[in-house]
């Protein structure tokens, strides 16, 4: 037999109704009104708190950082991102996105998203205008100093793991910046019966100096072939491995069951 | 002629509250060359009612800031502080917020009940004040029957009530309306019986006797503190402040049956229920706490204090305690209080008979 537990409802009566809360209270009168105390309470236009740093606050851009990848403008849930022509100086105009902070909620998958880390979230929480105009930004009005912002994190690229890859081409055409080449393997070609040969095996190769890192080929790939990989700002020597993905085996046994 | 405000204690103190409006009337019509005894007694009449409606009004604008303030502290945050010096202008700028606002007639409200309710119930609760001294030197009226009067004319508002909420044409106000009958029928029988143990102790239903036997013997809170705790639950039920709110329950009712009163008309009752709620506090401090006696400050000066610390304490319990479910009320008052308040009585009754008061 399983022994029933049962919790009996604890008894409250006069004692918990009445005085312990008038108790609590009172405690509180004391400690905040004898001298050195002072209520919880944040004088707030006078008082202001210290924020954390990762603060979820008003959006930021680091312009230098920016590759116009598109990718906050894609993942933006609420559609507050558009991208646009921008001077950066020089006479240079540069792809980079423009900001209706009316409509952001703070959601912050833009800046997982950005794969230059060009996007924070600042410490400004007072954002209110009178105008909903105010709050649509170019991209230079939302422009952050690089010296405010963290750290540059090393890029990711698109790393290959050849044994998925088909060849089908699909990164290739995906890629808005030429960085990927099909280029086809020596020697892999089928015989086929009336003794020609077949086409040749493909695989991309990357050019990492084009590279933006948007991840569109990632996107594309229809066999799971291609991941983002953090290497170095300087693409020719890979910081990490590449990976291959453990085969996986079925046995007989395992198909039968 | 008889004077209402002739002193019943013997003393010879002068009544300020007779003396300096019989001055101004006398100055008055002095002046205009006129010399009409009877105008001259109604024309004091009508400035010390003045003078009696400034100082309520002045304490129940000191006690709703002292409220804010209060219970700002006991809930771990600061009350107003922006307008004015410490936030004591924040009153004013809330009754000037009301004053701007729309009056509204409900649609098939009844004009008559909905309008003379707010006289009745803002005139009842000013008249308390009439009956109850505030000190041997300052008092409006100080009759035979002071205590029963002055609870006589606390009854008068629910039955107002009431009507303000058949009046308003909406089920909240009506609820509420119900609810007010209810609370006051239980809460007036537990409460007159505590009276009616005080009253056997000191023998006169009058507030200055009872003061004095008071300050002659001992604070009636003493022999009586039973009769004290059931007082207290009565007086805060009876002036319907937050443990037993239920009238104008807010999270039940939208406000019980003040719903359907806008702007000024809301301002008064709420003005009102704090002057009930001096009122309580008042007669509270003269028939349990030894009313105006005290050592080396003047009388009114100790008045005011044992006032404002009865005010601190209904604050305490609207801080710390959750609002009485309708039947809890009504369980509470006849099956709680009903039977300690009669227990209180035969305490009283035997102090009496043993002689340790006489």
């Amino acid at each position: 037999m399983e022994e029933v537990i049962t919790t009996k409802k604890k008894k409250v009566g006069l004692l918990g109704y009445a005085f312990k809360p008038m108790w609590i209270s009172l405690r509180t009168m004391i400690r905040t009104s004898l001298a050195g105390g002072k209520p919880n309470t944040l004088l707030y236009p006078e008082e202001k708190l210290d924020l954390p740093d990762d603060f979820r606050g008003e959006l930021g851009l680091v312009m230098d950082r920016c590759v116009g990848c598109e990718s906050c403008a894609r993942v933006c849930p609420n559609k507050c991102l558009d991208m646009m022509e921008d001077d950066i100086g020089g006479g240079l105009t540069k792809w980079m996105p423009a900001l209706d902070l009316a409509q952001c909620m703070f959601c912050g998958l833009c800046v997982e998203a950005c794969p230059s880390t060009a996007l924070h979230m600042t410490n400004r929480y007072e954002t209110a205008t009178l105008d909903r105009n105010d709050k649509i930004f170019k991209p230079h009005e939302w422009a952050l100093k690089p010296e405010d912002a963290p750290d540059q994190h090393p890029f990711p690229y698109p790393e290959l793991y050849e044994i998925n890859c088909t060849g089908c081409g699909a990164c290739d055409r995906a890629c808005p910046h030429d960085v990927i080449d099909m280029v086809s393997i020596p020697g892999t070609a089928k015989k086929r019966p009336n003794g020609t040969f077949g086409p040749e095996k493909k695989i991309p190769v990357f050019d990492y100096e084009l590279c933006v890192s948007c991840a569109l080929c990632v996107d594309a790939c229809p066999f799971d072939a291609l991941d983002m990989l953090p290497r170095s700002t300087t693409a020719s020597d890979p910081v990490v491995q590449i990976q291959l993905q453990p085969q996986v085996q079925i046995t007989k046994q395992e198909v039968s069951v | 002629m008889t004077c209402a405000w002739a002193s019943r204690t013997g003393d010879t103190l002068i009544n300020y509250l007779y003396y300096i409006p019989n001055t101004i009337a006398t100055a008055i019509l002095s002046l205009l060359h006129i010399n009409l005894p009877q105008l001259n007694y109604l024309l004091t009449w009508v400035i010390a009612s003045v003078m009696l409606i400034i100082v309520i009004m002045v304490n129940v604008i000191i006690f709703i800031y002292v409220e804010r303030k209060e219970l700002g502290r006991f809930m771990d945050r600061r009350g107003p502080f922006v307008v004015g010096p410490a936030g004591f202008f924040q009153n004013f700028a809330d009754a000037f917020k009301f004053l701007i606002k729309e009056m509204i007639l409900p649609e098939n409200a009844d004009a008559l009940g909905f309008n003379s309710t707010l006289v009745i119930i803002v005139a009842s609760s000013l008249m308390i004040m009439t009956v109850v001294p505030q000190a041997p030197d300052f008092f409006y009226t100080n009759p035979d029957l002071g205590l029963l009067l002055a609870f006589a004319i606390f009854a008068i508002e629910p039955f107002a009530v009431v009507i303000a909420g058949w009046a308003s044409n909406n089920k909240y106000s009506l609820l509420g309306g119900f609810r007010s009958t209810a609370q006051m029928m239980s809460y007036e029988v537990p409460m007159l019986i505590t009276i009616i143990s005080v009253v056997i102790l000191a023998g006169s239903f009058n507030f200055s006797t009872i003061v004095n036997f008071q300050s002659s013997h001992v604070w009636f809170v003493i022999p009586l503190i039973l009769g004290f705790i059931v007082f207290l639950i009565a007086i805060v039920a009876e002036i319907e402040r937050i443990p037993f709110d239920t009238p104008d329950a807010e999270a039940e009712l939208v406000h019980g049956w003040m719903t359907e009163y806008a702007g000024i008309k809301f301002a008064l009752f709420q003005l009102t229920s704090y002057v009930r709620t001096f009122a309580g506090a008042a007669i509270m401090v003269l028939i349990f706490l030894g009313g105006w006696t005290g050592p080396f400050l003047p009388p009114i000066v100790w008045f005011y204090i044992k006032v404002y610390a009865v005010f601190t304490l209904f604050v305490w319990l609207r801080a710390s305690l959750p609002r009485v479910r309708i039947d809890q009320v009504l369980n509470i008052g006849w099956r709680s209080l009903l039977p300690l308040s009669l227990f209180n009585i035969v305490i009283a009754a035997l102090l009496r008979i043993s002689g340790v008061f006489h």
